[in-house]
């Protein structure tokens, strides 16, 4: 979210934050260079406008796709949970892994660990306890 | 009722379970998944590797209640809190963090 001088709201920009956050603790020029942009650029995502001339930013799908890949997530992904869409926007059914949040977490927290039937078996577990639930 | 009491001693982990609603699954988890939460129901739902020695169970036990302790604060709250987090995935061990120096 940034603000003008006033500090009334002028836009917000969940994607640009989202980013951010994801990036955590690596150096812009780090995640510029994974995502392979430059770090002006990705700087200019992050606030939502361009430092220099205070415009607003574009971001061109070419960029997203590059940003969501270096995120390991698709560009639906990035956009649905920075915030930016709403998944009924995109009118689709929710994937299985979007109704747990920490499911998402818990894959891309361990995604070098995690193998593909791993991950199986966990969507496996949760399924399990979601059909004891609704036994109950 | 929160952490904090428990870590205090002053209910017991029962007690706090059911208070959030949230039950406790021990099952055979991939390596190096310690736990996991999901929510279903209104029901909280804790998975813990059972591999795991009863250090680190009680530990991510606590570190899956931080979750679900996060997830019931206000909006303001999560904003104070959100300035101390730098990754994503830390937020329930920081969130401990600054518990277990309140306690």
């Amino acid at each position: 979210m940034y603000y003008n001088d006033k500090k009334e709201v002028l836009c917000v920009n969940y994607i640009g934050e989202f980013i951010k956050k994801y990036r955590g603790d690596m150096s812009l020029r780090d995640f510029a260079k994974k995502c392979d942009i430059s770090h002006t650029h990705l700087d200019s995502i992050e606030k939502g406008y361009d430092p220099r001339s205070g415009k607003p930013v574009r971001v061109t799908v070419d960029t997203l796709k590059k940003i969501a890949n270096a995120m390991n997530m698709s560009v639906n992904d990035l956009l649905i949970q920075s915030g930016d869409v709403k998944i009924e926007d995109l009118n689709m059914e929710l994937p299985e892994t979007h109704k747990f949040d920490e499911l998402e977490i818990l894959f891309s927290k361990y995604k070098d660990i995690l193998t593909d039937d791993d991950k199986e078996t966990i969507k496996f577990i949760i399924e399990k306890r979601k059909k004891d639930i609704d036994k109950q | 009722m929160n952490i904090k009491s428990l870590l205090k001693n002053e209910i017991t982990q029962e007690e706090l379970l059911n208070y959030y609603n949230a039950t406790i699954t021990y099952e055979d988890l991939p390596e190096g998944v310690n736990g996991f939460l999901f929510s279903y129901k209104n029901i909280y739902n804790i998975f813990i590797n059972k591999a795991l020695s009863y250090y680190m169970k009680k530990k991510t036990i606590l570190h899956e209640l931080a979750h679900i302790e996060l997830n019931q604060l206000n909006q303001i709250d999560r904003d104070m809190f959100e300035f101390k987090i730098n990754k994503y995935e830390d937020e329930a061990d920081i969130y401990l963090k600054s518990i277990l120096m309140e306690v």
